[in-house]
């Protein structure tokens, strides 16, 4: 029997685009395919076995009892390998999506067995399809599913894709809700909106305290003295007090978890005051440890500290006392990083041979003099203006939004990206992390020359998706070169797209962080959400009463977490007739506990 | 058989006690019924001495409130206002009395339910429902306060349909056993049989509504000095911090009761002292309802006419201040009605007080910003506050003297308005006032009055007005068709706007204008016959009690002109105009 033709005509008829790439990859000698005990085929790539080398057909029962799913559920299972371990669930009535990177294996499986029964009973996809398809699952019952040689096989697919997945089912089954914290003014700030944006795009509620709405006034402190330390003085009793009201407003909406972005006005006493609440209190610090030290006071307060350097920072982090101390890198907003059209003006506007977007930090100020025979336009802040770069920019030193430096990326023919440094006039030799602008152009779709990074290769192919410079004479003949190869500029501007929205958005980030916090601590979260619920919780009353008529009046909140008098009182204002007794009753608590427990009522 | 009353009061100790004369009187009108008090635990202790409550069933929701800051069980409170209504409902009351504003106690009284209601209810739909004209007259005089002279001991009585006049005060009785042990009791704290005691109560519930701690001490330390007089201090534990202040400030020691009595032995003491200084507190009202004479301080949003002792003899002082009384929701920035009363006048009171006369001495010195009053009772028998001081009539003076008969009058004859008498009533007002005040001159005076008639008489044009469209539809009856009826509903309402608007106009026809919006307020039903019947009523009210006023007002202009009588104790001759 030609199983491969078989299994192709059914694959073809539920997946033609898969069918396809499976059809035309060739099979590496690296895959392997030998037989079993029991005389079933069973695929080997490299060193990893992808199937039992003994009874693979036995992982069928073992695999589908772990969650036992039954019809109306979507299980999602990472790896198809030859289909071993799907035959029962795919039986169990349950929607099966197999998420497969390799089509090469997909075709060794065609090739060995027939997988007609198997391949028409689930949904075989490849990671890249997998977002629209999780876009419409219901995740109040889906289930993630690991085959473990498969992860082996491709742990990072698995991790960008698996992510978001599991972080959307707590989203949808757990109900979180997430206060963020933002800070009063700086770059942070949109790391902050995007943090919400993403929170939000995974299906939690979310709660924003943007507090650049006190930007103003923070600001005007340096107006009422010349004096430094009474300006400082004064700024961090503002900062205090803002730390205040974030303690009063998390007191008012019980968020299950905080999340305060770096630069966020907490001090470590009102950082103690929001955990008293029992909802774990994450920071995510997008600085540079060796610029901003007030990590150093606050890490030991919060109960996650999520950095954008690894190695010796997480060191150092436990030695200051943080409990836990996670790598989080920065990433884009696909929300606003993302091309767009623009008109012939904009492009006029916005165009250029090589546009950097940022602040005039020194490094910055003294390398790209270095290219000022070439056709540059800086946008960005605090340039000086009468300098030779200084005339180069553009906007004058006024602030930009997003949804302006976006039509720079996706104008500019090629996007410049210095990393910012204080401490050497270019290209920091020891510069560790990635600031966001290389995601965000590359989100943008823009083709971007950045300086090296030690985190770099590890994040993006380089000469693929992403290319560096080293210093002032790799940058200008890297520019003429690209500018003279506009082919290659979108090539890789589209890999690096494609890269990023793989594995690099605040999606990815948030979903990491909330898959973390949820291990760990899902136990406190309930305990201090049964705490808050305690005896008034719909469910609560409900198994505690056997009156009829006031468990007919609570069928209308049923779902609710909580029993809102304010709820009842919105109820029965809006209800017509008469008053039923439950209502009658429910006015006089709700006038007893709104005054003072009964004593002057 | 006798008839079984509930009497709801779920408010604070000084509002039980003011209830007394209602429960003597439902006593004396029927002396076999059975009155079971539904009150609040807190302060329930007072009712175990007050004469004629048969039963007390505490209502103590406080129980559920948490003392270490965890959620209140909504369930529980739920189980206990259910079994408590089922069981009161059970028992098939005859009447329930309640007397306490508030949504609570009406909720509750709808759902215990009784064939008679006197006082607050709430309509089927929620709505908070009162049919007593007394009681819509309590709802309605925070609008037009100085405009007002009831009590609301009295309207508290006369809202129940009870009306002692004048002839049952406050009472409370100490158990007998009590009393016996109280003197060895009182001798334990250094008390002898013939010491002259003087009490202070220099706590009230709110902090503006308090004399100042210092002044206290220097009363205090002046009568022990000069008088041989023992202090005692009384309050609640709550109050001890203020009474540690009193008792630092003085230099004579005093017998510190605060928050080291219970009600019974407060009672005890209370029957004992031979003065009783206080601020306008429930103290005050134990002390009128066991006859300790009394010198009351009332500032800020306290009037003596509302709240002040129901007996005879006290001495009330109440800052003579433009802005008073002002609003419970006012946030004063000064608080100027609390440095008004000096010590002087406090002691001047209370020398009165202890020698049982109302002549003070001839001191310009004395009371110059403060309104002295002594407690009495009228000749319509309710509770009366006379000024000491004879002082120039103001306008508002003037139409409170004569709004006093006129609901009496009115309110008696509620729902059959047409035998509302529109002459002859009022005269002993018009006499007190005469007695009582200087009067302006006449030309001030026919003003004031011109324009109270002036708006009375535009009262009385709407209120016909509204005679008339009530009846339009009471007399074509279902025959009417809906767009008939807007049309009349849309006058009905003209009318009731004007109403409004004519209040706002003319001061002195407010408290006309706010009884009939509240009574109107309090139309139940949906049958536009109904309401039409019961709107010709309130019209009918409206227009007889408008035609009596302006026959009281006409008499009073008589009777009050160039009579400017000469001042048998003082006058104060200078004097801000009102």
């Amino acid at each position: 029997m030609d199983f491969f033709e078989n299994n192709l005509k059914v694959l073809s008829s539920r997946a033609p685009k898969m069918a396809r790439e499976v059809e035309a990859v060739e099979i590496p000698e690296r895959l392997s395919v030998s037989i079993s005990r029991s005389g079933s085929p069973v695929p080997r790539l490299d060193n990893i076995l992808i199937h039992s080398a003994y009874y693979p057909e036995k992982e069928s029962e073992k695999f589908a009892a772990k969650i036992s799913p039954g019809p109306g559920d979507t299980v999602v299972v990472f790896g198809f390998g030859f289909g071993y371990h799907l035959e029962s669930l795919a039986s169990s009535g349950a929607r099966i999506i197999v998420v497969e990177p390799s089509a090469m294996i997909v075709k060794a499986a065609m090739q060995s067995r027939d997988l007609r029964a198997l391949l028409g009973k689930t949904d075989l996809i490849s990671p890249e399809r997998f977002d629209p398809v999780a876009a419409k699952i219901d995740y109040q019952k889906a289930f993630w599913m690991d085959h473990e040689p498969s992860v082996r096989i491709d742990r990072a697919v698995r991790d960008n894709i698996a992510g978001p997945f599991m972080a959307r089912i707590i989203a949808k089954r757990k109900q979180y809700k997430i206060m963020v914290v933002g800070p009063v003014y700086g770059g942070t700030t949109t790391t902050a909106r995007s943090c919400v944006n993403a929170l939000k795009s995974l299906g939690f509620t979310v709660e924003f305290l943007d507090n650049t709405i006190h930007r103003q006034e923070y600001f005007r402190i340096s107006d009422v003295t010349g004096y430094k330390p009474h300006e400082n003085a004064l700024k961090k009793n503002y900062s205090d007090f803002l730390g205040e009201a974030v303690v009063a407003r998390a007191h008012h909406i019980q968020p299950d978890i905080i999340l305060s972005i770096a630069q966020a006005p907490l001090a470590p006493g009102a950082i103690d005051r929001l955990k008293a609440l029992g909802a774990p209190v994450v920071f995510w610090f997008v600085e540079d440890y060796t610029t901003l030290s007030y990590w150093k006071a606050v890490a030991p307060h919060y109960d996650y500290f999520f950095c954008i350097q690894k190695g010796g920072f997480l060191e150092k982090l436990a030695e200051a006392g943080a409990p836990y101390a996670g790598y989080l890198p920065q990433a884009a907003d696909t929300s606003i990083h993302r091309p767009v059209e623009l008109t012939g003006a904009e492009k006029e506007e916005y165009g250029s041979d090589i546009s950097f977007m940022g602040a005039g930090y020194p490094n910055r100020r003294r390398f790209f003099s270095g290219l000022l025979d070439m056709s540059l336009k800086i946008w960005g802040t605090e340039w000086d203006l009468l300098t030779p770069v200084g005339r180069r920019v553009v906007n004058q030193n006024q602030r930009i939004e997003p949804e302006e430096y976006v039509k720079i990326f996706n104008t500019a023919r090629i996007n410049l990206n210095l990393h910012s440094s204080l401490t050497h006039p270019g290209v920091d030799p020891l510069g560790d992390f990635i600031n966001p602008r290389t995601y965000e152009i590359a989100a943008c779709g823009g083709f971007q020359l950045v300086d090296r990074r030690d985190y770099m290769a590890e994040t993006f192919k380089i000469g693929d998706e992403m290319v560096t410079f080293s210093d002032i004479d790799d940058l200008r003949e890297k520019i003429s070169f690209y500018l003279a190869h506009p082919e290659k500029r979108e090539r890789i501007a589209a890999d690096s797209r494609r890269r990023v929205l793989r594995e690099h958005t605040f999606v990815h980030r948030m979903a990491r962080m909330i898959n973390i916090v949820s291990d760990n601590d899902h136990e406190k979260i309930e305990r201090a959400r049964e705490k808050r619920r305690g005896i008034n919780n719909v469910d609560s009353i409900l198994s505690r009463t056997d009156n009829p008529g006031l468990i007919e009046f609570l069928e209308k909140f049923k779902g609710e977490r909580q029993l809102s008098l304010s709820k009842v009182m919105e109820a029965i204002s809006e209800g017509e007739g008469d008053l039923t007794r439950p209502e009658s009753l429910f006015i006089i608590i709700d006038q007893i506990l709104s005054t003072h427990q009964g004593e002057e009522i | 058989m006798s008839s079984s009353i509930l009497v709801l009061n779920l408010t604070r100790m000084g509002d039980l006690i003011q209830m007394s004369p209602l429960i003597l009187g439902l006593r004396e009108k029927e002396p076999d019924c059975k009155i079971t008090m539904l009150a609040n635990v807190k302060f329930a202790g007072i009712v175990r001495f007050m004469k004629g409550v048969d039963e007390l069933i505490t209502f103590d929701v406080a129980q559920f409130g948490s003392c270490d800051g965890s959620e209140t069980d909504a369930l529980a409170i739920y189980n206990y206002l259910d079994d408590l209504t089922v069981k009161l409902n059970a028992r098939k009351f005859d009447t329930i009395i309640n007397l306490s504003h508030t949504k609570v106690s009406a909720m509750l009284t709808k759902l215990i339910g009784a064939g008679d209601i006197r006082g607050f209810s709430s309509s089927p739909r929620g709505s908070l429902l009162v049919r007593n004209p007394w009681l819509i007259y309590f709802t309605a005089f925070l609008n037009f306060r100085r405009l007002s002279r009831f009590n609301l001991v009295d309207l508290d009585s006369l809202g129940a349909g009870v009306s002692s006049g004048g002839k049952v005060r406050l009472n409370l009785a100490p158990d007998n056993e009590s009393a016996q042990s109280a003197q060895s009791y009182f001798e334990t704290k250094g008390v002898a049989p013939g010491d002259l005691l003087i009490g202070i109560q220099a706590g009230a519930s709110r902090e503006d509504r308090r004399w100042s701690p210092a002044s206290f001490a220097v009363v205090a330390d002046r009568l022990a000095q000069e008088k041989g007089a023992k202090i005692v201090l009384f309050g609640a534990a709550v109050e001890k911090k203020l009474g540690d202040e009193v008792e630092t400030a003085m230099s004579e020691k005093a017998i510190n009761l605060i928050g080291a009595t219970d009600l019974e032995q407060l009672a005890l003491w209370i029957k004992r002292i031979n003065l009783l200084i206080t601020n306008d507190t429930g103290t005050m009202h134990i002390s009128a309802a066991l006859g300790t004479p009394i010198v009351a301080l009332f500032f800020v949003h306290a009037r003596a006419e509302e709240t002040g002792p129901y007996c005879e003899g006290a001495i009330v002082l109440q800052a003579d201040i433009d802005c008073a009384p002002c609003s419970h929701q006012t946030v004063c920035g000064h608080l100027s009605c609390l440095k008004y009363i000096t010590v002087n006048d406090v002691l001047t009171a209370c020398d009165m007080a202890l020698e049982q006369t109302e002549t003070a001495p001839d001191d310009d010195s004395l009371f110059r910003r403060v309104k002295v009053y002594v407690s009495g009772f009228g000749e319509d028998g309710l509770i009366d506050f006379r000024p000491l001081k004879r002082e120039r009539l103001d306008k508002l003076e003037l139409f409170a003297y004569l709004y006093r008969p006129l609901f009496n009058e009115t309110f008696t004859k509620w729902d059959a308005p047409e035998t509302i008498a529109t002459e002859g009533i009022g005269d002993w007002a018009i006499d007190d006032l005469k007695e009582r005040f200087i009067m302006p001159d006449d030309e001030k005076t026919e003003a004031w009055i011109g324009r109270g008639v002036e708006g009375a008489r535009r009262l009385l044009e709407l209120a016909q007005n509204g005679e008339r469209l009530a009846l339009e539809v009471i007399e074509a009856g279902d025959g009417q068709s809906s767009s008939q009826l807007m049309e009349i509903g849309g006058q009905l309402t003209a009318i009731d706007y004007s109403i409004s608007v004519l209040s706002g106009v003319y001061d002195v026809a407010q408290p006309l204008a706010h009884v009939y919006k509240r009574r109107a307020e309090n139309f139940e039903g949906d049958d536009p016959v109904d309401l039409a019947r019961q709107a010709l009523k309130a019209h009918r009210w409206l227009k007889m009690s408008a035609s009596l006023f302006i026959n009281i007002c006409g008499r009073a202009l008589e009777a009050l002109k160039n009579d400017n009588k000469k001042p048998d104790s003082y006058e104060i001759t200078e004097g801000k105009e009102r």
